[in-house]
């Protein structure tokens, strides 16, 4: 159903089976692993081996059978839900690696696919959530769609790009699929009669998102493959594929021009017509079954009409509407799922979206019926919402499970929607608003495209982070007109739920006098907002509220210590390179008051040993010990010259007359600290530590050694994960164990729990065993 | 906290776990928790967390040990009767472990004082026998969203849910308010095994500790009951009540009141 599966995804599922083996027996490397899961949309969660998939469904689309199999699969092996995404697609969570297979070939056999769900692929193809239904579409895209996904998950190098790449298809001018904002979009429109499309280019979001070049103002339906081919086929041969930050097609768009790329891209689109490439087999979408035999509920109940006023929406079929089914955070739980699908199953195949707001969409429903279904939604776990603004608020799963995640959004809208239901503010009355929140810069939560979006920032007062949000308004989709949203402001984490009521509350005000929010924006709302943004600047110490230091719903103090390393590093990065732009900015207002320079130059001095200290995982509290640990990690580790010792020192103690004169000292500093800072890689290492003469024979060297020969089991292993406690990522520990049980139970107790034994040497009657600190 | 030799050992075997390690250890150090009840759940509860080295321990509890109550409270020994049950608590614990903080309550939580006695406290535990104390403790702890353990014991039955204010759903959520007067008795009508009690506090100490370390899976959105004489468990998934009259979407209470006493026990926050 909705799209064919090639028949060798079989066989690359024996061959995942064996990569997965050999892992398991040590023979193959986490990093390999993970480059052969990944591709089949199995990714690794927060949690260390737990894994999830997520499930290809073209426009989110999926029969009541087929969903219940996801349902059945995920009850079977995964935890107690099923995740939906702000990309239409359905994530199964909490397998162990064991099982992902096993996962995979359940959704084989009723139709689904995970192939491309993550990786270097073409991913899951996007749709207008109510193409085929919508009062105001130009036509249904959705076989398009459907005929795409199964045309180019057959091709062998869909699975090998230099990046993702994301297509998506809008049944209106007014673009509901975000076209623009995808690698490829199409936005149905018809010449002289026929159906065709507008192709938007090199759009995207991701962490630095771009509106979509237009590539083509109008191509017939009938070539919608030849362009998909002809962008995949460009991006193939010319994407940049050393570095992955630079890589997404937009960039090539930036490389190598509009012309050189309008010039490769029609190299392609010839050979493709030479080669005489077939149109896509169009299945014509199958309308709304006979009535079901479901039993016909009457409702009197003013909640019912206010239910159906919040998610019932009509479609142009008569008789049948669509309704919006929230799903709070996306959760759906198994067994809310199978309810679900045993009530649609009668209505029909063709019953069930997602929607970009992570909830469903169902369609087809007869007019009749909605009271039955009413009731029966009514009788779900978590699907009921206190209104439509927070049922389509969308917020990605933050750093809740995902690696890359800064703060915790879903924490932040449930604060959010706790706020607005105590709050007076008429939510009824805003209507359709995208209210939407990322945990990092990368845009899962599409933040970029919203009325009011935030994304997730780290941020510090003295020197303690705290949990922040980055404000962006006033986002346009509508085709030719669409743009991104604006940045304006900054605030806590904690302040968000005060300022999302304070500004839905000015909106509400002034929303007679405005066509639409992005008009009001434009017109008074951006100096509004970033007034009101304003407001919230003052983020009290730690000592007088700690709550502004936790983020919504973790329980341990706010911190990037230890997160993403090697993943992604937005967070990380942003903070140091706040601190370097402020040396930078006290460098070159220093004047010559003597008073000032002073305590400008203490606080470069400062910034600058502070910036990369986190790269180390190091949070230092006080000055003093900042300048300790850069003279440690950096200078002692020769990262850093040695000639800066000096002045660390000097300014550690605050002496007045050694700072005084040590204003090109602390320059050559600051400049010291950036250059190394450019030289870092990804994984935030630096030149003179990979270069390094890696492992030489003679004895590894140790940071920490313990001798524990006269201690006994378990005492011996307590003693080492307080040791290793006390150390940082990386560094390692020579401990002396007695022979016996001692060497027998300690380093398999220690490898246990993630760490890594390098070597274990008998030395006469005791043992020396190096451990590196996970 | 400094981990010298002698705590090292004392904690060993919450060191030894991997989901504790020094770093849980160090979260129970710092922990403040608030047991309400000196009774049959608080003296397991105040015994195993001491033990396990929960750094700030608050217990609060008006009564007296009497005589009837050592077939259970099993914190207070022949000695104690007639002491407040809060003193023979605190010097029990503290001599099982002197690392630790006690501070004992000797007064009934009521509307007036509870929330700035709880306020303090990052875990509060529902050690106590009456429906009032409980709906009280209940409404306080999601007044100023402090996670808390509910637990209720009668004859052979127990029953404990984990409570993450404005996250899962609270007591109120699944019982609306407090039954009618004496529709049901309370333990000094109706009875109750030593042991149950035992296990139920038990439990609780076990999910405070889970919740301190962040070790497993809470009893949330979970009620957990169990009757003693058939040794049946089971887990009753509950859920968020959107009508909850203290954390639903348009919560009627919004500060506390004393709801009134069944009228065979007038003591409020006393134990089973």
């Amino acid at each position: 159903m909705f799209y064919q599966i090639p028949a060798t995804l079989s066989a690359e599922l024996a061959e995942l089976d064996s990569y997965i083996g050999q892992f398991k027996r040590g023979e193959l490397d986490a990093a390999t692993m993970k480059a052969r899961r990944v591709p089949f949309g199995c990714y690794e969660q927060r949690q260390d081996g737990t894994y999830m998939v997520r499930v290809r469904t073209t426009g989110g689309a999926l029969t009541p059978a087929q969903f219940k199999a996801i349902a059945e699969t995920s009850a079977r092996h995964g935890g107690s839900f099923i995740h939906v995404t702000t990309r239409q697609e359905f994530q199964i969570h909490d397998l162990a690696l064991d099982d992902v297979t096993s996962v995979m070939r359940e959704l084989l056999a009723c139709g689904l696919s995970s192939r491309g769900g993550g990786g270097n692929t073409v991913r899951n193809i996007i749709v207008s959530p109510d193409a085929g239904t919508g009062l105001d579409e130009v036509f249904d895209p959705s076989p398009y769609a459907f005929a795409l996904t199964s045309r180019l998950i057959a091709e062998a190098d869909s699975w090998l790009l230099p990046r993702k790449l994301k297509f998506a298809f809008s049944n209106s001018p007014a673009d509901t699929a975000y076209a623009q904002f995808n690698d490829v979009g199409y936005v149905a429109r018809t010449e002289n009669g026929v159906k065709g499309f507008r192709v938007f280019v090199a759009g995207g979001m991701g962490n630095k998102p771009e509106v979509g070049h237009l590539l083509h103002d109008f191509i017939p339906a009938s070539d919608v493959y030849l362009v998909a081919e002809a962008v995949k086929r460009l991006f193939d041969k010319h994407g940049n594929r050393k570095n992955r930050h630079a890589a997404r097609l937009r960039f090539l768009w930036k490389t190598a021009g509009e012309a050189r790329f309008r010039e490769l891209y029609e190299q392609e689109v010839d050979q493709l017509r030479l080669a005489g490439t077939p149109p896509l087999d169009i299945e014509a979408p199958q309308d709304a079954v006979t009535p079901p035999p479901l039993a016909l509920e009457t409702i009197d109940d003013p909640e019912f009409d206010l239910w159906k006023a919040r998610f019932v929406e009509a479609q142009r079929q008569t008789g049948l509407v669509s309704v919006l089914v929230p799903i709070f955070l996306g959760n759906i739980k198994n067994e809310d799922v199978l309810k679900l699908a045993a009530l649609l199953t009668p209505l029909g195949p063709q019953t069930i979206r997602a929607t970009f707001g992570q909830n469903l969409r169902l369609r087809n429903i007869p007019e009749n019926y909605l009271g039955t279904l009413w009731k029966a939604l009514r009788n779900l776990g978590d699907t009921a919402s206190p209104s439509r603004l927070i049922a389509n608020a969308t917020a990605c799963t933050g750093a809740n499970t995902c690696k890359l995640g800064i703060c915790l959004p879903r924490g932040a809208l449930s604060a959010i929607a706790r706020r607005l239901a105590k709050s007076e503010l008429a939510q009824d009355a805003i209507g359709d608003f995208r209210l939407n929140l990322s945990g990092c810069p990368n845009s899962c939560g599409q933040h970029m495209l919203a009325d009011l979006g935030f994304f997730g920032n780290a941020a510090r007062q003295d020197q303690r982070m705290y949990p922040a949000y980055v404000v962006v308004a006033g986002a346009r989709l509508a085709e030719g007109d669409a743009r991104l949203g604006h940045q304006i402001g900054r605030i806590a984490a904690r302040d968000l739920p005060p300022f999302v009521e304070k500004a839905l509350t000015l909106w509400l005000a002034k929303k007679p006098a405005w066509t639409s929010f992005a008009d009001y924006f434009d017109g008074e709302g951006e100096q509004e907002l970033r007034s009101l943004a304003e407001t919230f600047a003052d983020v009290p110490a730690f000592e007088d509220d700690k709550n502004y230091y936790y983020d919504w719903g973790a329980d341990e103090a706010f911190s990037l210590v230890g997160r993403g390393i090697g993943e992604c590093s937005a967070g990380l990065f942003d903070l140091i390179e706040v601190d370097l732009r402020k040396a930078r900015q006290l460098l070159a207002d220093s004047s010559a008051d003597s008073e000032r320079q002073d305590e400008s130059l203490y606080q470069i001095a400062l910034l600058s040993a502070r910036a990369l200290l986190i790269t180390r995982g190091i949070e230092a509290e006080t000055d003093a010990s900042v300048f300790q640990k850069f003279n440690q990690h950096f200078i002692q580790a020769g990262l850093v010259d040695k000639k800066f010792e000096t002045v660390i020192t000097a300014t550690a103690r605050h002496d007045r007359a050694a700072v005084d004169n040590q204003r090109a000292e602390i320059s050559a500093l600051l400049a010291a600290v950036e250059a190394l800072y450019q030289s870092m890689d990804n994984s935030l290492r630096f030149p003179a530590e990979t270069t390094k003469p890696a492992a030489a024979p003679v004895p590894l060297k140790a940071d920490v050694e313990r001798d524990y020969r006269t201690v006994a089991c378990p005492m011996n292993f307590v003693r080492v994960k307080l040791d290793l406690e006390t150390m940082t990522s990386g560094q390692k520990l020579r401990v002396i164990l007695g022979d016996g049980a001692p060497i027998r139970n300690v380093p398999r107790s220690v490898a246990e729990e993630g760490h890594k034994v390098l070597e274990q040497v008998q030395i006469g009657d005791v043992w020396s065993v190096l451990i590196e600190k996970s | 906290m400094d981990f010298t030799d002698d705590r090292l050992t004392r904690y060993s075997r919450n060191i030894l776990l991997k989901d504790v390690g020094v770093k849980g250890q160090q979260k129970l150090f710092n922990a403040k928790v608030l047991i309400v009840g000196a009774g049959g759940l608080g003296s397991p509860i105040a015994l195993y967390l001491a033990a396990a080295g929960v750094g700030t321990i608050g217990i609060a509890d008006a009564d007296t040990v009497d005589l009837s109550n050592l077939q259970r409270q099993i914190i207070h020994f022949t000695p104690d009767v007639g002491q407040p049950k809060v003193d023979s608590a605190a010097r029990k614990m503290q001599s099982l472990n002197p690392d630790i903080t006690v501070r004992p309550y000797k007064e009934y939580l009521v509307a007036d004082n509870i929330r700035n006695i709880i306020r303090d406290y990052d875990f509060v535990i529902d050690g106590t026998d009456s429906f009032a104390a409980k709906f009280l403790i209940n409404d306080a702890c999601v007044l100023d969203r402090i996670p808390f353990s509910h637990g209720g014991i009668l004859r052979f039955q127990g029953q404990t849910m984990t409570v993450l204010p404005g996250e899962t759903a609270c007591y109120r959520c699944v019982f609306a308010a407090p039954p009618p007067k004496d529709a049901v008795p309370t333990c000094s009508q109706a009875g109750i095994l030593g042991a149950v009690a035992g296990m139920l506090g038990t439990i609780q100490a076990a999910e405070t500790l889970k919740f301190i370390t962040g070790a497993g899976t809470l009893l949330t959105n979970t009620l957990l009951t169990f009757d003693a004489k058939e040794m049946n468990f089971r887990k009753v998934p509950v859920h968020r009540n959107r009508r909850c009259a203290v954390c639903g979407e348009n919560a009627r209470i919004r500060e506390l009141v004393d709801e009134e006493q069944p009228s065979c026990d007038l003591r409020a926050a006393g134990a089973p």
